[in-house]
């Protein structure tokens, strides 16, 4: 089981962040491989969000792996509820000499422009995951 | 987004939930039913086998959708 510690500067102000890596999902990249097209990808910062049932990423994003909406799900927050569209998209997370497999998921597409993050890894995620927050230490792990 | 598409899954549910009793995931295009698979990406690849990468419907075969529940507020897109 890899094994992901993570030092941060301010843990408490910054969050758990992780570089992770997003592509287009597994049908999709055989599409563009079968029309000779590259298929894309982009690195990004996360923020593990475990007040998120599911995940996000920005906006911009979204457009420049061309992630067509696949769903439309109900979304609470606090202002209240509402219906959002979803895009099956792959987290790779990069870990210290590896990265790992895609994993697939159902991701919405949110407004994270003046973020220090342009993904939030929520639980759909982090079921996969054991997670070790360690204030005392400004430090987490991730076992994956 | 999705509309015509939707419109024809809750115009099709109770059926799809009869004869799908361990779910499954259903394409839809416009007011086309393509299949059920088992796998969502059974489902998603077989709509771009059929209709390229434009957009079309993949939903999960439930009497209602899960809501996805942030603490935060985002502004979503």
């Amino acid at each position: 089981m890899p094994v992901f510690p993570n030092r941060v500067q301010n843990l408490q102000q910054i969050g758990p962040i992780i570089e992770v890596v997003l592509v287009p999902p597994p049908p999709v990249v055989e599409r563009l491989q079968s029309e000779g097209k590259k298929s894309p990808s982009k690195k990004v910062i996360a923020l593990i969000d475990t007040g998120a049932s599911g995940s996000c990423i920005n906006e911009p994003i979204s457009k420049e792996l061309g992630l067509i909406v696949r769903d439309i799900v109900p979304v609470q927050t606090p202002s209240g509820t509402s219906k959002q569209g979803v895009y099956d998209v792959g987290f790779l997370l990069i870990l210290p000499g590896i990265i790992t497999s895609p994993l697939i998921i159902q991701a919405l597409s949110s407004d994270l422009t003046n973020q220090p993050y342009q993904a939030l890894i929520g639980r759909d995620i982090l079921n996969y995951c054991t997670l070790i927050y360690n204030g005392w230490d400004n430090s987490y792990q991730l076992h994956i | 987004m999705l509309e015509k598409e939707l419109e024809t899954f809750n115009l099709k549910k109770a059926e799809l939930i009869l004869q799908h009793r361990n779910g499954g995931f259903v394409v839809i295009k416009d007011e086309e039913i393509l299949g059920v698979w088992q796998s969502r990406m059974d489902a998603l690849k077989a709509g771009i086998d059929k209709f390229g990468n434009v957009p079309f419907l993949v939903k999960n075969i439930t009497e209602s959708d899960i809501a996805v529940n942030f603490t935060r507020n985002l502004i979503f897109t």
